[in-house]
């Protein structure tokens, strides 16, 4: 005899079973229903009204929270005692808490991340070695896509207590071009070049003005810094456009780029440096007689 | 400034040449970047005049005072833009805008809440001549009027086009005219744009509504305007 033929159907399936089991069947199906309808209402007020990762805490805090009315709507309906599942429930909670603590601390440093607001969904940031595109933020960790296409995840906790720089924060950024030239150029000249190819070009803004700056002295040359502010999502185009500028208009003006240049001078009052000729190159006729 | 436009059955190419020495056609077309509309067949495509999509920034030659309990005219022009609209099923549709002029971007307020703004190569003048005018730019007037007890200083004008009326008579453009009175740098002041051309070109007809309607809250606007206005 088979399990199922074990089951006595005729005293299992009375009217009142079935009638109990239409409303625990009811009640999961409207619930649910009812629950995502307030979810997606919710969510949509609150898009006008605050930032993105409030709206999806808020809004999976409710779907948690229905979800677990629910579950316990049908489980007083199927005739289950609820007060020592609550109280297991207590105590289990208190158990999980205390071997979770870490969870729990990802969970408090998400809810002050959440209110300070250093970065919001769609933000680009940068934290340690990672850059990447806030994907979500949710409660133990904040989710990162990078520009190489990596899902990364970083927990809340490391992200309270580290630096964090929020590129995107500002509608306007600045660039710095760093580029040495040689100290026999005109440096004059090579100021206004600079100047003259930030102001050519279109996606750089008029103001905040480029700024030119001698930053260094080094062995190559001098070291000068073009800094063009730019609308943020202008940042690879202006900077491949400004690079290429560079290059090309120097080369127009003769003016050299020092790469892997070392030049060495003596000073003024100082005599010509002494050479010695060491071991004398032979030519070619001597190489022919050796042989 | 050549604008060139290619019609090639059900499809429009169109592509923007700012090449100045250029008359026309003279422009190598497989240089530049087209860009390819689907409309209905034989469909016309209507050109319609009109403001650029942001503020305007005007920097006189010098800086500006507007003393306590005085007023200003202030005239300057700014590049027309190209509106090409597909009116086919009585529906227009805007296919794109190009600007006549290359203009170059700048921002106008604090780094966080300032706005994207186009720099404006041109003067601010106290009259406008009748000639020496582009036919691509329009005419703005702005009246600044200092109600406050403090000397109303200023470097830069920004101008929200967005929110003006472009007039046309006897193919000159003018917008509306903007009215500012300052209260003061802790006060909120006042921003109007008057409605209809200017006085002396009443017979002018709007070719273009503004962009955006300017809401209720004009105070409030007008606070954060100002500020934008005068750059103080």
């Amino acid at each position: 005899m088979t399990f199922l033929q074990e089951i006595d159907w005729q005293n299992l399936l009375t009217p009142d079973t079935i009638w109990s089991l239409a409303k625990v069947l009811l009640y999961a199906v409207v619930g649910m229903i009812l629950l995502r309808m307030t979810v997606v209402i919710i969510r949509r007020i609150l898009k006008r009204r605050t930032t993105a990762q409030v709206a999806m805490l808020v809004t999976k805090g409710i779907n948690y929270v229905g979800i677990g009315l629910i579950v316990m709507l049908v489980l007083v309906e199927l005739g289950v005692n609820l007060a020592p599942i609550l109280g297991a429930a207590g105590i289990v909670g208190l158990a999980v808490g205390i071997a979770s603590q870490a969870s729990l601390s990802n969970i408090i440093s998400g809810l002050f991340l959440v209110s300070e607001k250093p970065f919001e969904i769609g933000d680009v940031i940068k934290t340690a070695d990672t850059v990447g595109v806030v994907d979500s933020i949710d409660l133990l960790s904040v989710k990162l896509r990078t520009f190489d296409n990596l899902f990364i995840r970083v927990p809340n906790e490391q992200l309270a207590n580290t630096q964090l720089t929020n590129i995107t924060r500002y509608p306007i950024r600045r660039l710095d071009f760093s580029v040495a030239v040689p100290y026999s150029e005109d440096l004059q000249r090579v100021q206004s070049v600079l100047r003259e190819l930030a102001e050519a070009e279109p996606l750089c803004l008029n103001e905040p003005a480029p700024i030119v700056l001698f930053s260094d002295f080094r062995d190559a040359g001098a070291t000068v810094v073009l800094g063009v502010w730019f609308q943020k999502s202008d940042f690879i185009v202006v900077k491949n456009r400004i690079f290429t500028a560079i290059v090309a208009r120097f080369q127009a003006e003769n003016i050299d780029i020092p790469v892997g240049y070392r030049s060495l001078q003596t000073d003024k009052n100082a005599d010509p440096f002494p050479i010695r000729i060491v071991n004398p190159i032979p030519n070619n006729d001597d190489a022919m007689n050796s042989e | 400034m050549a604008l060139t436009v290619w019609v090639v059955e059900d499809e429009w190419l169109i592509a923007p040449s700012y090449d100045e020495a250029s008359d026309g056609p003279a422009v190598d077309p497989s240089e530049l970047s087209w860009t390819r509309f689907v409309t209905v067949k034989n469909d016309d495509v209507l050109t319609q005049p009109t403001l650029p999509d942001r503020p305007v920034v005007i920097r006189p030659q010098s800086p500006i005072v507007v003393l306590p309990g005085r007023r200003g005219r202030f005239f300057f022009s700014v590049p027309l833009w190209v509106r090409f609209v597909s009116p086919a099923g009585g529906r227009a549709v805007t296919m794109v805008e190009i600007p006549t002029r290359n203009l170059s971007s700048t921002w106008f307020g604090d780094m966080e809440t300032g706005e994207l703004c186009y720099s404006v190569d041109s003067r601010l003048l106290r009259t406008m001549p009748e000639t020496d005018v582009d036919e691509a730019y329009a005419r703005c007037e702005v009246e600044i009027r200092n109600g406050s007890r403090e000397r109303l200083q200023f470097e830069r004008i920004c101008v929200h086009v967005q929110h003006v009326h472009l007039y046309e008579a006897d193919g000159k453009f003018w917008s509306n005219q903007v009215h500012v009175v300052f209260k003061g740098s802790e006060e909120v002041s006042q921003l109007s744009y008057v409605p209809g051309p200017p006085k002396t070109w009443s017979v002018a007809k709007v070719v273009c509504e503004p962009r955006e309607v300017l809401d209720r809250s004009i105070f409030k606007r007008s606070f954060n305007l100002i500020r934008e206005i005068t750059g103080i």
